[in-house]
C-alpha cells in the first residue's frame, strides 16, 4: 500500500482540473476530456508521449475550439519529417515545427505538391483503374473538398481544397500532363518519399479542419434576414429555413472533438460546444434568437451553460488581446478558474444522466458513465500503471534471483511479498479496466496480454504455497514482465476502445474467453518451467533439489491448463452454436485450440502409461508451448482467416518465426542428446496412480 | 465373428481369441490413441494453413475436414474412446471420473459427427422485401439449369444435377458429362470493347431509393413482378429477386428493382452494370459511353485457373455436345449463362433443399458506434409464417422444425436496399447429445483433477 500511495503522490494527480473530467463522446465511447484530448493529439499530430508532457492537450484543444487553428500556426506542434525530406524542404533540425514553417517551404515548391497529388490520385485510382474507371476522385484527406480528375490525358484539379498546404493550388491547375503512361511508375518509384509527405500534409489538413466551416451558419443567417424583410407569414419563413438548412445538419457542421452535448434526438449523438453559439429563427418574435435547448440536459441547465459559454468567450478574447496564447505555458490560473467554472456547469447538467442506459433510435443503448467512472479512466490513463507493474515484477524477480544465487531466506520472502504485491496491483488494474469499460477485459490482443500474466502469477502463487522454491515465482515474474512489455507493441494508444458486435455478450466473453485465454497463461508458465528443467538436465542438475520441487508444479499446471482449455473450448462451442448457429466447424481458432489440446492430451496420456518420464513431460511442455503460441498469436497475426477475427493484425512475424526456429532447435538438441546418451532421468516423485488408467 | 471362431479347433480357437482380445485391447489403448492424436493434429494444422493461404474455408474443407479419411480418423477416435471405456468392465467407483470424461467426449464427437451426417448446413441470401424457402447447401456442388416454364413464360423451372465425381459421368443423375474440374479459379467479366480495359465486378447492385415518376402495375400472373410503362423496354424480369428491369429510356439507362409490395428502387446505369436480354437467355451486354457515342458489347466471362483460390470451376458437356465452362457461384446470385441454343441458363451452384417454411426479410439494419465506422450491431427482422423474429449477433432464430437461422453477413448502408446472408443449420439431435456430453466431460475432468490436488 505504501508504494501505491507514494506513486499516487508522485504523479501529477493533484492537478486534476474539473474540465479534464468532462464527459465527451469520442470514437463511439463517452470518455473524460483529458483522454479525448490526448487521443486527438495522437491521431492528429502523431505525437507520442514526450511532447504531451509539456503541452497540455486539453488546454490546446480548448484554445483551438475557441480561436481556430490559424492562431496556432506559429506554435511548434508538428513532428519533423525524416532527414531526406527535411533536406529537400530546406528545414533545419528541430524537435517540433510550426505549421507556418513547413507551409512556407511547401509554398516554394509547387512542383512537389503537384507530384504528391498525382501520386495519391494514381494510388487511390488503382482499384478503379482495373475496372476501367478513372474519372474523378475526392482526395479529402489531403485537403478538405479537393477533387482531382482526368481531363483528356492530364490530371487536373477539378475543385480546390480548403485545408492544409494544398489549398493554394487553384482550380484547373494541371497536376501532371500526359499522365496515362506515367501512373504506374509514379506509384512504384516514389512510394517512400510520397508516403511521408502525404502523412505530413494530411496532418496539416486535419489540423486546419479543426472546428469545421462556419459558412453554412452565415448563409443561414443571411437567408433568414432576407426572408424576415420580405416574407409576411412567419410559418413560411420557418419551414423554408428548415427545408434549406435542417437544424440537425447545422448542429453537425462542427467537427472539433469537444462533443460535450448529448443530443435529445439521439443520446449516442453528441454535439460540439460550438453549437451553443448557433442562432435560430423564432416564429413568435420573427427574429433570430440563440438556439433553444437541443440537449438531454434540463432547460435551465442548458441556459446556464449557454450563458457561461458566451461569458467564457468574452474572457478568453480579452486575454488573447493582451497576451498571445502559448500552449507551452498554458493559461493563467485566473483563466483556468473561469474554464473550470464553465466545466462545473456542464458537470452539474450531466449529473442526472450519469450511470443511465439510454436507448438510441437505432435499437442500441448508450451507457452514460458515472462521474467516478470518468475519474477512474482519467487516472488509469494518467498513471504509467503498466510500467509501474512491470517495475514491480522486475523488483520481485530481482529479489528472487538473488535468493536463487545466494540462498537467502530474507530475499526469498522479499521476492514473494513483492510478487504478491505486484499481483494485487495487477488485480486492481484489471478491476479498474472492468469498472471503466463495464465488461471483462479480454476483448483485444492488448487486453489478453494484460490478463494472461495475471493468470500465470495467480497459478504460481498458489503453487508456491506448497512447493517452496523461488524458481516458481521467478518464472511467473519473468513471464509477466515479457508479456506486459509486449502489450506496448500490441497497442500504442491507451486501448480503451469499442468492441465488435459478436463480443457484446458479457456472459460468454467471461466464460469462454477467460477460460481459454487463462489456459494460455497456465501453459506459458508450464512451458517456461519445462525449459528451465531441460536446461538444468542439460547441465547434469537432474538430481538437484529444485528439480524435484518443480516437477509437481509442472504436472499440476499442465492439468490445470488442459482443463481450462478444453472447458473453454467446449463452452466456446456452445457460444458458437448460439451466435453462429453451429457447435463446431473447423474454424482456424477452433482448430488450433483443438491442436493444442490434443498435444497436451497426448503428453498427459503418455505420462500416465509411463511411456515418458520427467524428461518427456518437460519436453512436452515446450512442444505444447509452440502450439499455444500459434493458437494465440499465429492464428490472428499469421493466418488471419476465420470467424475469430477480433484481434486480427500483423507485425512481429519475423520475431515469432525466430522463436519457432530457436525453440525447434532447442527441442531437437535435447531430444537427440536424450536418445543418444541413455542417461536415465528418474527422479519422478512417487505418484500414486491407478495402473489401469 | 464368434461363429467363425467356434468352428475352429480348440487350440486354434484360443489363439484366435487371444488375437482378437489383443486387437480389442489395442483399439482401446493409449498406444492407439497417441498416433491418432498426432495424425489428427497434423492434419488439422495443415487444414488451417490451407485456409490461411487460400483464404477459403471451403478449400480447406475439400482437402481435409470434408474428406472421407478425415471422417474415418474421427470414427477411429470414437472407437478408441468407446473401447477404452468398455474394456474396463466391470466398472468400479474409481472409474467414474474417467468414464464421465470419456463418455462426455464420445457424446461431443458423436453429436458433431451425427450433425455432419444427418444434419444440414446451408445459406440463403435475402434482399429487403424478398422471400425464399430455398436453402443452398454449403460445400456442395451441382449443375443448375433453368428453362422457361411453358405454362407460365414468366417463370423458370430449375433443374439441379448434383456433382458426383466418383461416377464416370461426373453427375449423380442427368444426361450430362463432366469434362474437367479444377479446384481453384478466378473470373473476370469483360466486354468486347476495351476502354482502358473494361472489367466489371459481378457484385449485385445496391440500388438507391430516389427517382420517381414511373407507374407500376401488377402483372395478372400472380408473380411477384410488376411492369413499367415506358416506350422502349428491353428488360429482364427475374422472379427470384422480385423484379429487376434494365431499361433504355429517353432519360438514359436505368436499373430498376421492384419489391413485392410495389416499392421501387431505381438507379442510373454507368459502366459496371449490364443489360440482360430475354432474361439472360439472349445473353448480356455492357454499355460504354465512348466520346458521347453509346456502344453496346456482349458481356463475357473469362475463367482462369488459380489453384490457391478455393473457388472451383468445371467444364460440362451438355447433351447437345455443347461444352461450357462454369465457375462456382456459392451465393446463387451471380450471372447465369445461356446454353443449348439459348433455351437454358446454366450455372455451377450449391445443391439446394426446400425448407418447410418461407423466410422473408423485412428489414436489415447495421448500427455503428457513434461517430465511428466501427459496427456496433447487425440486426435483421425476418418474417416466417405470420411471426416476425429479430436475429442479430448472439441471437439465432430457431424454427419449430429445428432449423437455426443465423445472420452471417449484411451488405448495404443506410438508405440503400440491403441484403443479408443467413446461415442455416439443422441438427436432428438438437441439444440432446452435444450439450449433455459437454456437461459430462466438464464434470469428469473436474473429478479427475480434484482428488489429485488433495494428494499433492
Amino acid at each position: 500500500m505504501l508504494v501505491l500511495l507514494l506513486m499516487l503522490l508522485f504523479t501529477p494527480l493533484a492537478a486534476v482540473e474539473s474540465v479534464d473530467l468532462l464527459p465527451v463522446m469520442h470514437k463511439g465511447r463517452i470518455r473524460p476530456f483529458s483522454a479525448v484530448s490526448s487521443l486527438w493529439m495522437e491521431e492528429t499530430l502523431g505525437h507520442q508521449e514526450t511532447p504531451t508532457n509539456y503541452i497540455n492537450p486539453s488546454i490546446l484543444l480548448i484554445d483551438l475550439h475557441f480561436f481556430g487553428p490559424e492562431k496556432l500556426h506559429h506554435v511548434p506542434l508538428l513532428l519533423p519529417p525524416r532527414i531526406k525530406l527535411r533536406k529537400e524542404l530546406g528545414l533545419s533540425h528541430k524537435n517540433l515545427y510550426t505549421y507556418d514553417e513547413i507551409d512556407s517551404r511547401f509554398e516554394k515548391s509547387d512542383e512537389l505538391l503537384k507530384e504528391v497529388i498525382a501520386y495519391e490520385f494514381a494510388n487511390a485510382g488503382r482499384e478503379l483503374r482495373k475496372n476501367g474507371q478513372l474519372g474523378k476522385k475526392e482526395l479529402a484527406e489531403l485537403s478538405s473538398g479537393l477533387i482531382v480528375g482526368m481531363q483528356g490525358d492530364n490530371i487536373v484539379i477539378k475543385r480546390s481544397g480548403t485545408t492544409g498546404p494544398l489549398k493554394r493550388l487553384k482550380e484547373d491547375t494541371i497536376v501532371l500532363a500526359e499522365a496515362k503512361d506515367q501512373l504506374e511508375g509514379l506509384i512504384s518509384d516514389q512510394k517512400e518519399k510520397a508516403d511521408e509527405i502525404i502523412q505530413l500534409i494530411k496532418r496539416m489538413a486535419l489540423f486546419d479542419l479543426f472546428g469545421g466551416s462556419q459558412g453554412i451558419q452565415e448563409e443561414y443567417q443571411k437567408l433568414a434576414e432576407r426572408l424576415i424583410q420580405k416574407e409576411t407569414e412567419n410559418k413560411k419563413i420557418a419551414s423554408r429555413l428548415e427545408k434549406e438548412f435542417p437544424l440537425k445538419l447545422r448542429l453537425h457542421t462542427f467537427v472539433d472533438p469537444l462533443k460535450m452535448l448529448p443530443s435529445k434526438y439521439d443520446p449516442s449523438d453528441w454535439i460540439s460546444l460550438k453549437a451553443l453559439g448557433l442562432k435560430v429563427y423564432d416564429e413568435k418574435s420573427n427574429s433570430l434568437v440563440p438556439i433553444p435547448n437541443f440537449t438531454l440536459f434540463l432547460d435551465e441547465d442548458f441556459n446556464r451553460i449557454q450563458k457561461g459559454y458566451h461569458e467564457l468567450i468574452a474572457v478568453l478574447e480579452k486575454e488573447h488581446r493582451t497576451t498571445p496564447f502559448d500552449p507551452l505555458k498554458g493559461y493563467s490560473s485566473n483563466i483556468k478558474h473561469e474554464i473550470n467554472r464553465f466545466a462545473n456547469r456542464l458537470h452539474e447538467a450531466y449529473a442526472p444522466l450519469s450511470g443511465q442506459d439510454l436507448n438510441t433510435p437505432h435499437q442500441t443503448t448508450v451507457r452514460f458513465p458515472t462521474a467516478s467512472q470518468l475519474r477512474a479512466e482519467h487516472f488509469y490513463l494518467a498513471l504509467p500503471s503498466i510500467r509501474a507493474l512491470i517495475a514491480l515484477y522486475g523488483l520481485a524477480l530481482f529479489a528472487l534471483v538473488i535468493d536463487l544465487l545466494v540462498r537467502s531466506n530474507a530475499f526469498q520472502s522479499l521476492g514473494t511479498y513483492l510478487t504478491f504485491f505486484a499481483f494485487l496491483f495487477h488485480t486492481a488494474l484489471l478491476a479498474l479496466r472492468i469498472y471503466i469499460l463495464g465488461r471483462p477485459p479480454v476483448a483485444t490482443m492488448f487486453e489478453t496480454l494484460l490478463y494472461t500474466p495475471w493468470v500465470s502469477t495467480l497459478l504460481a502463487l498458489i503453487l508456491n504455497m506448497r512447493h517452496k522454491t523461488a524458481l516458481i515465482l521467478a518464472a511467473s515474474n519473468a513471464i509477466a514482465i515479457v508479456l506486459l512489455t509486449l502489450s506496448f507493441f500490441a497497442d500504442t494508444t491507451a486501448s480503451l476502445e469499442t468492441i465488435q458486435p459478436v463480443l457484446r455478450s458479457h456472459f460468454w466473453l467471461m466464460v469462454h474467453v477467460l477460460l481459454v485465454v487463462g489456459s494460455y497463461g497456465v501453459f506459458i508458465f508450464a512451458g517456461l518451467l519445462g525449459h528451465i528443467r531441460l536446461i538444468g538436465w542439460f547441465f547434469h542438475q537432474e538430481h538437484a533439489e529444485w528439480m524435484r520441487h518443480t516437477f509437481k508444479p509442472l504436472i499440476a499446471s499442465l492439468y490445470t491448463g488442459v482443463i481450462l482449455l478444453i472447458l473453454g473450448t467446449i463452452l466456446g462451442g456452445i457460444w458458437a452454436n448460439m451466435s453462429w448457429g453451429r457447435f463446431w466447424d473447423w474454424d482456424p481458432k477452433e482448430s488450433w485450440a483443438l491442436i493444442s489440446a490434443l498435444t497436451y492430451l497426448c503428453i498427459i496420456h503418455l505420462y500416465r502409461i509411463k511411456a515418458i518420464g520427467p524428461f518427456g513431460i518437460s519436453l512436452g511442455a515446450c512442444i505444447g508451448l509452440l502450439a499455444i503460441t500459434f493458437t494465440w498469436y499465429g492464428v490472428n497475426y499469421l493466418l488471419g482467416s476465420g470467424l475469430h477475427s477480433y484481434g486480427f493484425s500483423s507485425g512481429g512475424a519475423p520475431y515469432y518465426l525466430l522463436y519457432i526456429a530457436l525453440e525447434t532447435a532447442f527441442i531437437s538438441i535435447c531430444l537427440i542428446r536424450f536418445l543418444t546418451t541413455k542417461r536415465k532421468w528418474e527422479i519422478t516423485p512417487p505418484v500414486k496412480r491407478d495402473k489401469k488408467l | 465373428m464368434n461363429l467363425s471362431i467356434n468352428s475352429l479347433p480348440l487350440n486354434r480357437r484360443r489363439f484366435e481369441y487371444r488375437r482378437l482380445r489383443a486387437i480389442y485391447r489395442f483399439l482401446g489403448s493409449i498406444k492407439f490413441a497417441v498416433p491418432l492424436f498426432i495424425i489428427a493434429l497434423v492434419l488439422v494444422a495443415v487444414g488451417t494453413f490451407i485456409e490461411g493461404v487460400g483464404d477459403s474455408h471451403e478449400l480447406a474443407a475439400s482437402w481435409i475436414y470434408g474428406t472421407t479419411y478425415f471422417n474415418l480418423l474421427l470414427s477411429l477416435f470414437f472407437v478408441n474412446i468407446l473401447v477404452s471405456a468398455l474394456h474396463r468392465i466391470p466398472w468400479k467407483k474409481r472409474h467414474v471420473p474417467f468414464l464421465l470424461t470419456h463418455l462426455g467426449l464420445l457424446m461431443v464427437i458423436g453429436g458433431t459427427m451425427a450433425k455432419n451426417l444427418f444434419g444440414l448446413q446451408g445459406h440463403m441470401i435475402l434482399w429487403e422485401g424478398s422471400s425464399s424457402n430455398t436453402l443452398l447447401l454449403t460445400n456442395t456442388e451441382a449443375l443448375v439449369l433453368k428453362e422457361i416454364d411453358p405454362k407460365n413464360p414468366l417463370k423458370f423451372i430449375t433443374h439441379v444435377y448434383p456433382l458426383d465425381r466418383k461416377k464416370p459421368s461426373g453427375f449423380s443423375e442427368g444426361p450430362y458429362q463432366l469434362v474437367s474440374y479444377a479446384k481453384g479459379c478466378e473470373t473476370t467479366l469483360e466486354g468486347f470493347i476495351k476502354k482502358e480495359g473494361v472489367k466489371l465486378l459481378k457484385n449485385p447492385f445496391l440500388p438507391k431509393q430516389g427517382l420517381d415518376g414511373y407507374k407500376t402495375t401488377k402483372l395478372p400472373c400472380g408473380l411477384d413482378a410488376a411492369c413499367i410503362e415506358t416506350d422502349d423496354i428491353e428488360a429482364a424480369i427475374d422472379g427470384r429477386r422480385n423484379t429487376l428491369l434494365f431499361l433504355n429510356t429517353s432519360e438514359g439507362d436505368l436499373f430498376v428493382a421492384l419489391g413485392p409490395k410495389g416499392e421501387r428502387f431505381i438507379r442510373q446505369i454507368d459502366v459496371g452494370a449490364y443489360n440482360a436480354y430475354g432474361r439472360g437467355l439472349g445473353g448480356y451486354t455492357v454499355e460504354l459511353d465512348y466520346q458521347g457515342i453509346k456502344l453496346e458489347s456482349p458481356l463475357t466471362e473469362r475463367i482462369s485457373l488459380a489453384p490457391k483460390k478455393g473457388r472451383p470451376a468445371m467444364v460440362v458437356e451438355l447433351f447437345n455436345k455443347e461444352k461450357v465452362a462454369l465457375a462456382y457461384d456459392p451465393t446463387g446470385e451471380a450471372i447465369e449463362w445461356p446454353v443449348m441454343n439459348q433455351t437454358h441458363l446454366a450455372s455451377f451452384q450449391p445443391k439446394r433443399v426446400e425448407l418447410p417454411e418461407t423466410i422473408r426479410l423485412l428489414k436489415a439494419h447495421k448500427s455503428y458506434y457513434p461517430g465511428t465506422s466501427n459496427v456496433e450491431s447487425y440486426t435483421a427482422k425476418i418474417e416466417s409464417g405470420n411471426n416476425v423474429h429479430t436475429i442479430e449477433m448472439n441471437r439465432v432464430y430457431e424454427s419449430k422444425e429445428g432449423y437455426r437461422f443465423y445472420l452471417s453477413n449484411l451488405i448495404g448502408e443506410e438508405g440503400e436496399r440491403k441484403s443479408v446472408q443467413l446461415t442455416v443449420n439443422y441438427d436432428p439431435f438438437r441439444y440432446t447429445v452435444t450439450y449433455p456430453g459437454a456437461f459430462l466431460l466438464a464434470l469428469g475432468m473436474l473429478l479427475l483433477f480434484l482428488p489429485k490436488k488433495k494428494k499433492s
